[in-house]
């Protein structure tokens, strides 16, 4: 086998494999109902009916369930903080942020 | 669901990869992406999925009639009543609540205005439609004698949503025959990655500070605000609609279809039109050759042609009348430039005909945001210093120093440098090393941010 083919199996492997471990543990790892450091309940799973699901409302609550039930939450969002700390060039660690007042 | 949610990229995807690769013949692939792509469009359409089974329908039907009886008169019948249906449709969900506000405005009629919610992607699969039907009576393909197949065609929900609009004749083939190989399933994983983090990464960013000061009245803007929310518009709509195309793509390379690039680096064009050609380049193509070119092309009534393409594109963006002066203002600009500008552009150094491209994109993204013509007009004015309004701004400071890093990032990858930088730098095993790694990255970060993110909105969606 070409030395290009093994590589890109294992850039499939990889990816795909994060993919897959995402969606196994998202099933096996245990739901949390109540996010301490946010102070609010989670999305709890939404119960079907043929009127939710027409109005979209099911669909919406079902993407705010997966967005509050994702496994690692709590360390993922640590991370979002970090990219957006990284974004750029920030002077001190207390923040003020200057907003315009409409005259 | 759009692909940048968790629940397409952990949930839906995953199934589907399962799925279709668990099986071997095309047949079951094709009947797997079929009922996968009508869930999926059901998910995000469950009422108006019956417009969508309507207008396969109609094409299948009529793509067999015009067939049976290609180089007829009768084939003339199939073709304008195809084209008449297709079109009833799009104008009933998209134009009808436009066409009986100007009714109302010109008459000054009371009729109540129609309530109709657009279907996501009518624009899109309606287009491929037409495409399909004008190329069967062309006799450029076959009529599709399979149901099955045609509405795979037309719902396969790679591209389904929100393009590229991809024609019959590009993948008749491939939907009967296609072989996957893993080079082409590791170059769609990446382009898949690579066009996620375009949108989770930079189009969000770009379209939160672009909202920022683009909602604010033009009286609190300053001058460099102004540039500022109009330049991160012109980052975001670039992004967010590329990424979307890349995403399609790599989907499409992973279950086996090659579809058409949609978008060439357009900021580095020199014209407005060179701009067109690497913009949408699906849509621009459609247009040259269902529009454009059956009307004349530039041998009879060059500039009458060009305004019908471009008001049509126009419209074809939006039910409301800024996106037909954004489309109108595109087509005088690429009149101009055949009959005069062009000449000199050419002839003008690089760096200014780029200026050039720059200046007019960014006040024709300025007539696409605003849907109101006087807050356009009023956030013009700002913008080159005809408002009396301060220049610079301590919070706009702030915010540049604070996302400086992206900005750069983001400017640098709207042009090829960075591209051919790392194609230059890193080759072979090399190459191959960063691109896992870099793949890796951007696939945790953008799963981290879309975790944290609320704001997440497909602006071609709208279309």
């Amino acid at each position: 086998m070409k030395n290009s083919t093994i590589s890109e199996m294992i850039h499939i492997g990889i990816m795909v494999g994060i993919i897959i471990v995402g969606f196994t543990l998202f099933f096996l790892l245990p739901k949390e109902n109540i996010s301490e450091n946010e102070k609010r309940q989670l999305t709890p799973f939404p119960t079907f009916s043929a009127e939710s699901f027409l109005n979209k409302s099911y669909a919406q609550q079902v993407e705010l369930y997966v967005n509050d039930a994702f496994p690692f939450r709590g360390q993922l969002i640590e991370l979002s903080a970090f990219y957006n700390d990284v974004k750029g060039i920030r002077s001190g660690t207390d923040e003020i942020q200057i907003y315009n007042i409409q005259k | 669901m759009v692909f940048s949610s968790l629940l397409f990229i952990y949930l839906f995807l995953p199934i589907n990869i399962i799925l279709y690769y668990s099986v071997k013949s095309r047949k079951c692939k094709n009947t797997i992406l079929l009922i996968s792509s009508l869930c999926f469009y059901a998910w995000g359409e469950p009422v108006w999925i019956v417009v969508l089974l309507i207008s396969g329908c109609i094409d299948y039907y009529h793509g067999l009639y015009i067939g049976r009886f290609h180089g007829t008169k009768w084939a003339k019948y199939g073709i304008v009543s195809s084209i008449i249906l297709n079109l009833s449709l799009l104008i009933a969900f998209k134009y009808s609540a436009f066409i009986y506000e100007n009714i109302n405005l010109i008459f000054n009629t009371s009729f109540q205005i129609p309530d109709v919610t657009l279907p996501i992607g009518i624009s899109f699969y309606t287009f491929q439609t037409i495409s399909y039907t004008v190329d069967v009576y062309r006799g450029k393909v076959q009529a599709q004698r399979k149901f099955s197949t045609f509405l795979l065609y037309v719902s396969m929900f790679p591209q389904l949503v929100a393009g590229p609009i991809v024609r019959y004749s590009d993948i008749a083939e491939q939907i009967e025959n296609r072989t996957t190989n893993i080079s082409q399933i590791s170059d769609g994983v990446n382009r898949f990655v690579i066009g996620l983090g375009k949108k989770v990464l930079l189009a969000n960013t770009a379209g939160s500070f672009a909202t920022m000061f683009m909602e604010r009245s033009s009286g609190s803007l300053t001058v460099t605000e102004a540039w500022f929310g109009i330049l991160m518009f012109t980052l975001q709509i670039y992004f967010d609609f590329s990424g979307y195309s890349d995403m399609a793509i790599g989907l499409g390379k992973i279950f086996g279809f090659e579809y058409k690039e949609n978008f060439n680096y357009p900021y580095v064009s020199r014209s407005a039109t060179e701009f067109w050609r690497r913009w949408h380049i699906s849509l621009g193509s459609f247009f040259r050759d269902y529009v454009y070119i059956p009307l004349g092309g530039n041998r009879k009534n060059e500039f009458f042609n060009l305004m019908t393409v471009w008001f049509l594109t126009g419209i074809w963006h939006g039910a409301s009348w800024n996106f037909v002066i954004w489309g109108l203002y595109f087509g005088i600009l690429i009149y101009l430039e055949k009959k005069m500008i062009g000449r000199i552009l050419e002839k003008l150094p690089r760096i200014i005909s780029h200026c050039y491209l720059l200046v007019v994109v960014i006040i024709g993204w300025t007539f696409f945001y605003f849907t109101n013509m006087n807050e356009a007009f009023s956030y013009l004015k700002v913008l080159f210093g005809f408002a009396n309004q301060s220049f610079a701004s301590t919070e706009l400071n702030i915010i540049i120093s604070n996302n400086i890093f992206l900005i750069v990032i983001a400017t640098l990858l709207c042009t090829p440098l960075v591209k051919v930088l790392g194609e230059k730098v890193c080759k072979g095993a090399m190459y191959k090393g960063c691109l896992i790694i870099g793949n890796v990255m951007i696939l945790i970060l953008c799963t981290a941010v879309l975790v944290n993110e609320s704001y997440n909105p497909f602006l071609y969606f709208r279309f």
